[in-house]
């Protein structure tokens, strides 16, 4: 059986999040090649975020196994997932306010680089640090904004920062919440332009409810219903899914 | 010097220079907190009668850089710094009164005895924020108030314990009655403890710590172990008030129960305040001014000097938020702007 899943970069069997008595996501077998480019769509509702949040470690599940490289990370709470390749960003901007993006990127690579728990070395003599954290805010057209308070930034730019954030811990599969959610149209197309330039080691599980965002990016596409897997397949068998154009199109036969 | 504005502070450097740069800058000695040790020194020398005042604005300091520590930088709000101030205090003061009278060793005891107790308020309020952290640091507080007030027999209650003559420093200096070596002293220890202070607020690890306190949600999700975080942030923050409280121990010959007492911990909040929280200096000059404040007060209005402290408060949290330290940044810039529009 680990022969199968080793392929992979992220498998889940049985996965159960239960909120009280209701199941938000019930019972979900999902697998993430290596350096896949997956969707996952559904309805408001349908447990993405939430299948999200246990994949991190962000909630720990109810039920069910997370393997990531192959490995159990069931039990894990997030950073230690993060320290195993698995990064994330979030669905709401859920940032440093006021602290600067290469303050926020630096923090997150001198963890990385297990600078962390260091308290007697001087922040501005980690020089390889602080260069790869630049590094990182240009290749997310940062660099204008590097000194600025977070909290000063144009939304589509904190998007920016959460992917540079999540890259910062060097990802071999990286989750993005709904990453263009949110921002103006002119701001959008850098976004998409950073996720399509994204190293394709790595393995890319995103949110998004832009149909058009989807089919652009995405190898394969998963669609969700009720906590529950509703079907998986390329674009193309999922646009001419019967099932999906209930859903989206709102059957009344289904409530 | 490069021409300045406002709204990019250093334009002749690249994007890249100044984005890097910025570690260094924060990092960089400002000129209040230069001028804080310039006027302390002076004072030393220019109120030759108040030595021992002098003193105890430093120790104070030092309890209130401490606090910054937890409150300023992690973001970690608490009612029970006192307990780690009085907690040294009564090591050092026990071990010197069983008659180990060597100074130095008494600050180590207070700051081994007050880090012990911060890395088990470590593990206490690990999972807890806001209010559930405010209650269980108080209600700490309260315990070991309490707890030091019922063995009589070994800190002397309600009644003090006496600290006994400690010997000289060095084998050279012996305590003077005018607290000559004892300001000379505390200067010492507390600005060294001072410099070891800002080396943690500049190190990666002071980094993660505004990090936490910006969003404790979010540094799980970029690889930070908060409850690894969480047991040095209180650790160090004990260590450097157990230090103080030793120092006063030792210095004032005296420990008393009011070292523990709930009114020490929730003043040196409102020195972190008044001065500016999360800057490490503000509440160095926060405390300062509020030991000078309460000395003048005093003297003008013995029963109620409290009501002026209450209207500093009241005054600095609606008109001049970031306390002293944000005033005084806030006047740079407006001097700033004036001269580069002339």
């Amino acid at each position: 059986m680990d022969a199968t899943l080793n392929g992979h970069a992220l498998t889940t069997t049985g996965l159960v999040k239960r909120f009280g008595a209701l199941p938000a996501v019930d019972g979900v077998d999902f697998c993430l090649p290596q350096g896949a480019r997956h969707a996952l769509i559904g309805p408001n509702g349908s447990g993405k975020t939430t299948l999200i949040n246990l994949l991190s470690g962000t909630l720990r599940a109810t039920a069910g196994r997370v393997l990531l490289q192959g490995e159990d990370v069931t039990g894990l709470p997030a950073h230690r997932r993060v320290a195993r390749g698995l990064a994330r960003t979030f669905q709401i901007n859920t940032l440093f306010p006021r602290l600067t993006p290469i303050e926020a990127v630096a923090m997150a690579v001198c963890q990385r680089r297990k600078l962390g728990p260091i308290l007697y070395r001087n922040m501005k003599s980690c020089r390889e640090a602080i260069d790869e954290s630049y590094e990182l805010l240009e290749q997310m057209h940062l660099q204008p904004e590097a000194r600025r308070p977070t909290r000063e930034l144009a939304y589509g730019k904190q998007r920016l920062l959460e992917i540079a954030l999540a890259l910062a811990s060097r990802p071999n599969v990286l989750l993005l919440d709904e990453p263009a959610a949110g921002v103006p149209q002119h701001e959008s197309s850098e976004i998409l332009a950073v996720i399509s330039e994204l190293p394709k080691d790595i393995a890319v599980l995103f949110i998004e409810h832009d149909i058009d965002l989807v089919f652009r990016f995405a190898e394969r596409i998963t669609v969700m219903m009720a906590g529950k897997i509703l079907c998986e397949g390329t674009p193309s068998e999922i646009a001419h899914n019967q099932d999906v154009r209930t859903v989206y199109l709102g059957d009344a036969s289904y409530v | 010097m490069a021409t300045t504005t406002a709204t990019t502070p250093v334009p002749a450097l690249t994007d890249e220079a100044s984005a890097k740069g910025l570690f260094a800058e924060r990092a960089r000695w400002r000129w209040p907190e230069v001028a804080y040790w310039v006027v302390i020194v002076g004072c030393i020398f220019a109120f030759p009668t108040h030595l021992m005042l002098i003193a105890q604005v430093l120790i104070t300091g030092l309890f209130a850089v401490s606090f910054d520590l937890l409150v300023g930088y992690a973001g970690i709000a608490s009612l029970g710094q006192a307990a780690f101030f009085g907690v040294g205090a009564y090591a050092a003061g026990l071990i010197a009164h069983d008659g180990w009278s060597e100074p130095f060793t008494g600050l180590l005891a207070g700051a081994l005895a007050a880090g012990v107790l911060g890395f088990i308020f470590s593990i206490l309020v690990a999972r807890l924020h806001g209010i559930a952290l405010l209650m269980i640091t108080f209600g700490v507080g309260l315990l070991v108030y309490e707890a030091a007030h019922s063995a009589h027999g070994i800190t002397g209650g309600d009644d003090g314990l006496s600290v006994g003559n400690l010997s000289p420093i060095f084998g050279l200096f012996p305590f003077d009655f005018l607290g000559h070596t004892a300001v000379v002293y505390s200067l010492v220890v507390v600005f060294l403890a001072y410099l070891f202070a800002r080396l943690v607020v500049n190190s990666p690890f002071g980094l993660e710590l505004k990090g936490i306190r910006e969003n404790v949600r979010r540094v799980p999700a970029i690889g930070i172990p908060l409850g690894y975080r969480y047991m040095v942030a209180f650790t160090v923050s004990a260590i450097l008030a157990g230090l103080a409280g030793a120092l006063l121990a030792q210095i004032t010959g005296t420990v008393a129960l009011g070292f523990l007492s709930f009114d020490r911990s929730s003043s040196v909040l409102i020195m972190v305040i008044l001065g500016g929280i999360g800057t490490l200096f503000g509440p160095l000059i926060g405390a300062g001014l509020y030991m000078v404040a309460q000395d003048r007060l005093a003297n003008l209005n013995p029963v109620y000097w409290n009501f002026y402290i209450g209207l500093m408060l009241v005054l600095v949290v609606l008109f001049a938020r970031g306390g002293i330290v944000g005033g005084i940044e806030r006047l740079e810039g407006v001097i700033r702007t004036k001269w580069t529009r002339r």
